[in-house]
Parts: C-alpha cells; sequence; structure tokens
C-alpha cells in the first residue's frame, strides 16, 4: 500500500465517521484522523528520497479516472488541507447548525480537495475541481447569513462554470495533441506554436484566472466570501483559491513554457491591474470580509506573477506564498468570525474600540494585520521578496510596478485595523467577551505558523527547490 | 441431436425475417386481449386506481417478453434478419434500450394514475401507451420506406391519443388538434417524397435504395430524400420546425411528455440518420447534420427564455436531442457504442426529474399546480427530499461533473475534437455553459423561499427513493464509464 493509498483511506474513513451515533466523538475522531494525514504529509516530505522526489501512484488507466501522486508539491497543500480541516473541525463544536449534514458536508469536500491536489490527470482534475463546488454550493446555501446568499451562490457557480468551460476546451485541445490526459502527455505535444496550442494555453490561462481569481474575473468572490460561513470562508481563501494558482504550476509549467514566455508580458499587465485595482477597492470597502477578500485577490494577483516570472526565485516565492496567504487570510476570516458571532454585524462603521474590552484579540488580529501586508518575519513577507526579486529580474518595470504596490496593502489593512481596535466604542456593541480557550488555542497556532515561515523559510523552499528543478527538466 | 430437416428449416424461416413481424403483432393482439379481459373482470369490483394497477402488471407482462427476445435476437447475431423489418444490430441494441425504459413509463404512468384526481380512461391511456412503444419499436427496426410509413402512422394515431387523454381541457384539445395537423402535413411530405423516390428508382428497401443512390442519384432522388428527409424533421421539431411542438406537448400529461420527450426525440433521430446512412447512401447527410446542429443552440435559447415549466422541459430536450446527434458525426462502432450509454444515462437522469416535476400537485387533488417555474419557489420550505431531488437531477441534466452524464458529453466531444469540428464543439461548449445557466436558475428559484401558495401532496419515500438510486446510479457510473463504454463499443462493433 502506497502513501496515497493511506491517505486516500484514511479521507475514506473521515467521511464515513458521518454515520457514527455521537456527534462528540465524530468530531474528536475527526480531528485526529486528520492530524494523523497531516503528521504522515509532513513525514513524507521529509523523507523521500530527493532522488526520487516525484513519485508517482498511476492508476492503470489514463481516459477516465485514476492516475493520483503525491510529490511534494501536493504534500505541503496536503499538509495545508489538514491544518485547516483541524481548525474547522474545531470549529463545530462551538456551532448550534445541524451537525450531521455539516460534518457529512465539511468532509465531502475535504475528500475532493485532497484528490483536487494530488491529480495528475487532467480530467479527474477538471472534475474534482468542479466537484468541490457542490459542497461550496451547499455551505453557502445552508449556512450563509444572508438572504443575498442567493446571489453570491450563483455568481460563484457561475462564473466558475465558464473558467471551467474553457478548461475543458483546453482539455480538449490537450488530448487531440498529446492522445492522454495525462500531464506527463505534455511532452507529445508539438515544440512550436499552432494555433491550437495558443487557445489551449488561453484556455487554460482565462479558465484558471476565473479561480485564481484575477480581476475583472474576480467580481464573484467578495460576494461569496461575505454571505459564507466562516468555514466557508476559510476554506475558500485557504484552498479553493490555490487550486487555481496550483493547476497553472501543474498543467502550464514546463508542457507550455514557450507560450509562457510569449505571454509573459500579458500576465504581467493583467495581474499587475488586478493587483492595484483589488487594493483601491478594498480601501473604500466597509464589509471587514469584503476587504480581507479584495486583499485576497491582490495577493493572488501577486503569486500569478511570480510564476510567470520563469525563474527559479520567482517559483519558489509563489509556492510559498500560496501556502502563506492560505494559513493568513483564513487566519484573518476565523478572526473575523468570531467578531461577527459575537456581534453579528461585519459593516466597520458598527465597529471601534475593541481593545479596551478584547486585547488578546486585539493584539492577534494585529499580528495577522501585520502578516497580511507582508511585514518582516512574517510568512508573506518571504514569498513576496521571492517574487519581487523574480520578476525584477526578468522585467524591470514590473517588478518596479510591483514594488509600488506593496504601499497598498498596509492603507487598508491599517485602516481596518484601526477602524476596528481604537477610537470611542462602537454604539450598537454589547456583551463584550475576549476570546475563548478553542479559539485562542486556534489562533496561537495560526500565528506560530506565520512567523515559523518568515522565521524559517527553509523548512518548505529546501523542498520545493528539487520540484522546480524536476519541472525544468 | 440433430433436428428433422422440416424442423431446422422451418426455424430458419422464422428466424430470417418471420418472427420480428408476427412475434409483435402477436404480443400486441396478446396485450390487447388481455387488457379487454381486465377491464371487463375488474371494472364492476374495483377501483380506478386498482384498474391501474393490474392494467400495469399486464403492460409489464407484455414488455418483458419482449425485453427478453431483444436480448435473445442481439446475441443470436441479429444480422440475418433483414426482410421487411430488418432487425440490424443498432437498431435491435436501440429497441432493447426502448423497451427496458419503456417498463419505467409503464410504472411512472401507474403512480400518475393512482395520484391524480383527474378521470382517466385507463384502459385506453395504458393501451396507447404500449402500443406507441412497441410503433417507435416497429419504426426503429424498418428496412423500407412503407414499413416506416405505416409504422409512423401508427405512432402518429397513438400520439393524438395520448395528447388529448384529458377531453376535457380546452388547451389539450388544442394541444392534440395542433399535432394532427403537423402531423399530417409532414405525412404527406413523406408520401409525397417516397413517390419520388420510387419513381426514379422502382425500390423501397433501404438496401436496395442505398445501392442506387451511391450509384445513380438523379434529381428526383434527391428531391424524394428531401421531402421524406423534412417530414422526419418536421415531425420530431427539429431546427425551425420546433414551433408546434410546444403547445403540442405541453397539452399533454407528464407521462406523455416524458414519453415524447425522452424517447421519441432520441428515437427519431436515430431513424433520420438510420434512413441517410442506410436508405440513402449519405446523400443529404452534411445539410442535415447542421439542422440538428442548430437543434441544440434553439434549444437551449428557448430553454433560458422560459418561465413555464412543461416549456423549459421540452427546450432542454430539443438542445439534448442536437447533442445526441452529434454521435452520428463519426458513424462509427464507438460513437454508437457512445450513443446507447449516452442515451441510457440522459433518459434515466431526465426522466426522473421530469417525474419529480410531475408529482407536484396540491393538497386538494385538483390538479397539478406547477406550471411557472416561479412556483418551485414554495417547494423547499415544504418538502426538502423532493426540493433536493430536484437540485440533484437538474446539475446531473445540465452536465455538471462529477454527475453521469457529464462523462457522456466529455467522451462526445473529446472524440469528435479536430480541426474541422472544433467550431462545432465550442459553440456545442458555449450551449452547455448556457444550458447551466438555465438550470441554476432554477436552483436559484428553488432555494428562493417563498411562502407557499399550495401544498405539496408527495409521499418523502418516493423521492427518497429515487434520489438514493440515482446517487448510487451517478457514483457506480463514476468508476465504470470507461469500462462501460468500451464494453458498449466493443459489443458494437462485434455486431
Amino acid at each position: 500500500m502506497n502513501f496515497f493509498e493511506i491517505m486516500e483511506i484514511i479521507f475514506i474513513s473521515n467521511v464515513a465517521l458521518i454515520f457514527l451515533p455521537f456527534q462528540k466523538l465524530t468530531r474528536k475522531l475527526g480531528s485526529l484522523l486528520v492530524l494523523i494525514v497531516l503528521i504522515g504529509c509532513l513525514f513524507f516530505v521529509l523523507r523521500t528520497d530527493p532522488d526520487s522526489i516525484f513519485i508517482l501512484d498511476y492508476a492503470d488507466k489514463n481516459f477516465f479516472w485514476g492516475a493520483f501522486t503525491v510529490d511534494r508539491l501536493s504534500a505541503f497543500f496536503g499538509a495545508l488541507l489538514c491544518f485547516l480541516s483541524f481548525v474547522c473541525i474545531s470549529l463545530f463544536g462551538a456551532k448550534s447548525y445541524n451537525q450531521l449534514t455539516y460534518y457529512s458536508v465539511f468532509f465531502c469536500l475535504e475528500l475532493f480537495l485532497f484528490h483536487t491536489f494530488v491529480s495528475v490527470n487532467m480530467l479527474t482534475f477538471y472534475v474534482l475541481f468542479e466537484t468541490t463546488l457542490i459542497p461550496m454550493f451547499v455551505l453557502i446555501l445552508l449556512w450563509g447569513s444572508r438572504q443575498r446568499k442567493l446571489h453570491a451562490m450563483y455568481m460563484f457557480f457561475f462564473y466558475t462554470a465558464i473558467g471551467s468551460v474553457l478548461l475543458l476546451v483546453a482539455l480538449f485541445v490537450f488530448y487531440a495533441m498529446s492522445g492522454s490526459v495525462l500531464i506527463t502527455a505534455s511532452t507529445h505535444i508539438e515544440p512550436y506554436i499552432t494555433f491550437f496550442i495558443t487557445l489551449m494555453w488561453f484556455c487554460f490561462f482565462v479558465g484558471f484566472s476565473f479561480k485564481v481569481p484575477v480581476a475583472p474575473l474576480h467580481t464573484w468572490l467578495p460576494e461569496a466570501h461575505v454571505e459564507a460561513p466562516t468555514v466557508g470562508s476559510i476554506v475558500l481563501a485557504g484552498l479553493l483559491l490555490k487550486i487555481g494558482t496550483f493547476g497553472m504550476l501543474r498543467f502550464m509549467f514546463p508542457g507550455l513554457n514557450l507560450l509562457n514566455f510569449r505571454f509573459q508580458d500579458f500576465v504581467y499587465a493583467a495581474c499587475v491591474f488586478s493587483l492595484f485595482y483589488a487594493s483601491l477597492v478594498a480601501i473604500r470597502q466597509l464589509d471587514i470580509k469584503k476587504i480581507i477578500a479584495y486583499s485576497s485577490v491582490a495577493h493572488m494577483g501577486f503569486v500569478v506573477i511570480g510564476l510567470f516570472s520563469i525563474t527559479f526565485i520567482g517559483f519558489v516565492g509563489s509556492y510559498f506564498t500560496m501556502l502563506s496567504h492560505g494559513v493568513v487570510a483564513s487566519a484573518l476570516f476565523f478572526l473575523v468570525g468570531v467578531l461577527y458571532e459575537r456581534y453579528k454585524s461585519r459593516i466597520l462603521l458598527n465597529y471601534g474600540g475593541l481593545v479596551s474590552v478584547m486585547p488578546v484579540f486585539a493584539i492577534i488580529f494585529f499580528v495577522f494585520t501585520l502578516a497580511n501586508i507582508g511585514f518582516p518575519f512574517t510568512s508573506n513577507f518571504v514569498g513576496e521578496l521571492f517574487i519581487l526579486i523574480g520578476v525584477v529580474s526578468t522585467n524591470l518595470l514590473i517588478g518596479i510596478i510591483c514594488l509600488f504596490s506593496i504601499v497598498l496593502p498596509p492603507v487598508y489593512s491599517l485602516w481596518l485595523f484601526n477602524r476596528v481596535f481604537f477610537g470611542g466604542l462602537g454604539s450598537g456593541l454589547t456583551g463584550f467577551s475576549d476570546l475563548n480557550t478553542t479559539e485562542f488555542y486556534l489562533s496561537a497556532l495560526f500565528i506560530s505558523l506565520t512567523l515559523l515561515g518568515g522565521i524559517a523559510p527553509k523548512i518548505i523552499t529546501a523542498y520545493v527547490e528539487l520540484e522546480y528543478i524536476k519541472l525544468l527538466v | 441431436m440433430r433436428l428433422p430437416k422440416f424442423l431446422d428449416n422451418l426455424i430458419m424461416h422464422i428466424i430470417q425475417g418471420l418472427l420480428p413481424e408476427v412475434f409483435l403483432v402477436f404480443v400486441l393482439m396478446i396485450f390487447f386481449c388481455v387488457l379487454l379481459f381486465l377491464r371487463f373482470y375488474y371494472k364492476s369490483n374495483t377501483t380506478e386506481v386498482q384498474l391501474a394497477l393490474n392494467l400495469n402488471y399486464s403492460a409489464w407482462a407484455l414488455l418483458l417478453p419482449l425485453l427478453l427476445s431483444y436480448w435473445i435476437f442481439i446475441y443470436m447475431g441479429p444480422a440475418v434478419f433483414d426482410m421487411s423489418y430488418g432487425i440490424h444490430s443498432d437498431s435491435l441494441i436501440y429497441a432493447f434500450r426502448l423497451v427496458l425504459t419503456a417498463l419505467f413509463i409503464v410504472y411512472w404512468a401507474y403512480i400518475y394514475l393512482s395520484n391524480s384526481s383527474h378521470v382517466f380512461y385507463t384502459f385506453e391511456y395504458y393501451f396507447m401507451l404500449v402500443v406507441g412503444l412497441l410503433a417507435l419499436n416497429l419504426m426503429l427496426i424498418s428496412s423500407n420506406f412503407l414499413n416506416l410509413l405505416l409504422s409512423m402512422e401508427l405512432y402518429s394515431m397513438v400520439v393524438y391519443y395520448l395528447i388529448h387523454e384529458k377531453r376535457t381541457r380546452g388547451r389539450t384539445t388544442e394541444a392534440a388538434f395542433k399535432y394532427f395537423t403537423v402531423s399530417s402535413y409532414s405525412t404527406a411530405f413523406f408520401v409525397f417524397g417516397l413517390f419520388f423516390v420510387y419513381l426514379s428508382s422502382g425500390a423501397t428497401e433501404f438496401k436496395a435504395l442505398s445501392f442506387l443512390a451511391t450509384q445513380n442519384a438523379d434529381k428526383l432522388m434527391l428531391i424524394g430524400y428531401f421531402f421524406i428527409v423534412a417530414s422526419l424533421l418536421i415531425k420530431v421539431g427539429a431546427g425551425v420546425f420546433f414551433f408546434w411542438i410546444l403547445d403540442a406537448y405541453e397539452g399533454a400529461s407528464f407521462p406523455v411528455l416524458i414519453f415524447l420527450n425522452i424517447f421519441v426525440k432520441p428515437a427519431f433521430v436515430f431513424i433520420i440518420f438510420k434512413i441517410l446512412l442506410l436508405g440513402c447512401g449519405g446523400l443529404l447527410l452534411g445539410p442535415v447534420k447542421l439542422f440538428l446542429f442548430s437543434t441544440a443552440i434553439i434549444g437551449v435559447v428557448g430553454a433560458s427564455l422560459q418561465s413555464k415549466v412543461k416549456r423549459f422541459l421540452i427546450f432542454t430536450s430539443m438542445y439534448n436531442m442536437g447533442f445526441l446527434s452529434f454521435f452520428f458525426w463519426e458513424p462509427n462502432g464507438f460513437m454508437l457504442g457512445g450513443f446507447v450509454v449516452f442515451f441510457g444515462v440522459y433518459s434515466l437522469n431526465s426522466m426522473c426529474l421530469m417525474m419529480l416535476f410531475g408529482l407536484l400537485r396540491d393538497a386538494s387533488k385538483s390538479d397539478f399546480v406547477i406550471t411557472d417555474l416561479k412556483d418551485l419557489s414554495c417547494v423547499l420550505p415544504q418538502h426538502f427530499p423532493l426540493a433536493f431531488g430536484l437540485v440533484f437531477f437538474l446539475l446531473s441534466v445540465s452536465g455538471l461533473p462529477p454527475f453521469s452524464v457529464f462523462f457522456v458529453k466529455y467522451f462526445l466531444l473529446v472524440k469528435i475534437f479536430n480541426a474541422f469540428t472544433a467550431p462545432y464543439v465550442l459553440i456545442l461548449l458555449l450551449c452547455s455553459v448556457i444550458a447551466l445557466f438555465c438550470y441554476i436558475r432554477i436552483i436559484r428559484i428553488i432555494f428562493e423561499f417563498s411562502r407557499p401558495t399550495f401544498f405539496v401532496r408527495f409521499k418523502s419515500g418516493v423521492a427518497a427513493g429515487i434520489l438514493a438510486f440515482m446517487t448510487v446510479f451517478n457514483i457506480v457510473f463514476l468508476f465504470v464509464a470507461e469500462d462501460l463504454l468500451k464494453m458498449m463499443q466493443l459489443f458494437v462493433l462485434e455486431c
């Protein structure tokens, strides 16, 4: 039995837990199982022989189903998935929802996401990528906070569907050219540029851009974030957005490198626009979740810029930022969820002066505000620095523009912090309470990961380097 | 032990062509007698619902042997049957599928009848439903234009009755009248075309005509084929001929709508391509392909504009018919195998969706109350399994992964995608997005809670049962899809 099969069995057992008669037991066992997978993923990364880093566990089919692998690229995302799942499961205990439905939806989402990250068959990836829509759809519809959730769900579904049709076109071209849907078949694609290869590149890029998202294809994201429950937002920011960039990483490199070079300026232009647009829009938002959602759009634009710099350091920076953003943005959404649980409002104008009544919460929020703006010693700083170095080495102008863009996140992040925690106490706020034990420990976990990434990034980058070399080969 | 020679000859004679017609006529007669007996025996001392159930059993009793006989024919080497009703392997497999799914229709008719307060002519209803299915089977296995014409007329009469079955309703009468008028025109076109073909060639058999068409096709023959194909396209409401089916089908009850939408349309697509490939030697194939392709576009655009449930279902079935016709763009064993699987998966999912729509009715037992799509907004607060089931099947029929319909559509498109068909595939994908938009619009309506204006009188068990069955089906299909397709393709190739 290989590593992937063990992981798969654990995740399927996780789904089976919903049939347990005791919901407390379901929660505890669920947490335990994801922790086992988390440790397994890290163990896998550390123990893998550097000479055989790309371990493939292909099924014997290549057309419809099968072909999963756990390599280091996917193992880190597996670990992130497990960590965020652990957080989400821990949060369930505090809710009064119908827990059976909640667990079943969440565990299914977890299962689909894990398989998406470990898939090296384009069809399987596509199917799972689409399948993750359904649990998210249920999460937003059943546990969304307002009537506008229907509109949010509609936008979420529709945008993703358009993106996925483009991916399907790319899939058809890939199959027509290589005779297979396995990513290893990309070597069979003709090494020169034709209309169909260009079409494939375009479909891949725009299709994944819907998911990343890159402005102007982003309008579904703030809506979905605002209407989703806290768990939905955590998964959305931490994992679902990463499917877009992870898909680019898997399927556009190195097979389409010729076109990646050719359209590098186009990608840069699109992402720089996205970066500035999202940052400027974030400044004028009143909903706290929307501010964080727009900041996610800006950060993900940065990730795409790093990937398409097609440099070693840009690649490492992008990968690192994906993981780092997964932790930081999820933590911010978790903290906003804490606020919403207590005061039932996400509107900035209703808050103020919370530092005097929630001091611990204020400190933790401040740490993540710093992390979000890419402050040194936080994980985002390392990723963004690497990306900037990568971009400057290929296109100085874009590098300088990107450097200017990093001025904007402090504007909206510090403004948000200032509005919520300083000044006079919000008039409508009652029943103050600081973080409870669960929330505190979960926040501590988030902080430790953020600081660890900022202080010792080598833990991750050392292993990603090998993958990059492999991709270039 | 060897059979005596005369018995051997007799069996061979039966196998070589006599059996299909004789068998079909016999089963029809037996069925008629059984129904007649049941009508007089039970009518006096049972309720209408019990009568419906008994008739349901008898319909099953008819269809099961038919199914079995087709199955036997398929394995006995169907290529030997090539008389007036030439049972070719492809048409036989299709007919087999049709009878298999007909069993569901007949069962569904029972649920429909037993839940309705409307006065039905139960005996005629079952009789006509089953005769309609048999007529459709006769059409499928015809290898002669005259046989095809006769079978088609039998089918038309049956459908006229089925549409007009609620005789007291004005809308139904109008629908039936429209159907009758258009059907008459269609038949006139067919006869007119056949006249030209016969004038030109002196033959009506597909095989002979195909040979003549490939060797020496004159203008008369071409005009004849043009009219024949046009008549079939009118009958099925393909392309620009869709104008009449909206009113005609809308007036029909839900089981009849299922019958017409899910079984008749794909069957006609099959027949049209059978005529074009086997009877016309490939003449007019290109224009008809484009014409059916336009059906998909009209269907999806029409569906996006609809606010009525039945009209929406009619338009979406047109879209799927256009999709289905793509399997004949490259007619070979692989594509025909795919066609059979696609038809099976699509019909099962669509049928379940329509069944759930059809089961929505009010507490006062007056009639169906869901006519507008916006009425669906009061389903969720009253009946969660039903609402969930509707969402499930809407997503499934829309072709969203990981539901089964996606895989067959994917199979089709990936196989025909090449430099020449790429524009068509891209347009079809665009149509898929619009179709998805239509289905999601309905899901959105379902989740828009509104104050109930009616009460759903409906057993949870039925919705939950359908849902459970289809969930298992979709999950199993996910893992066996590739193998199933390969198996079916190999089977068709062997045949």
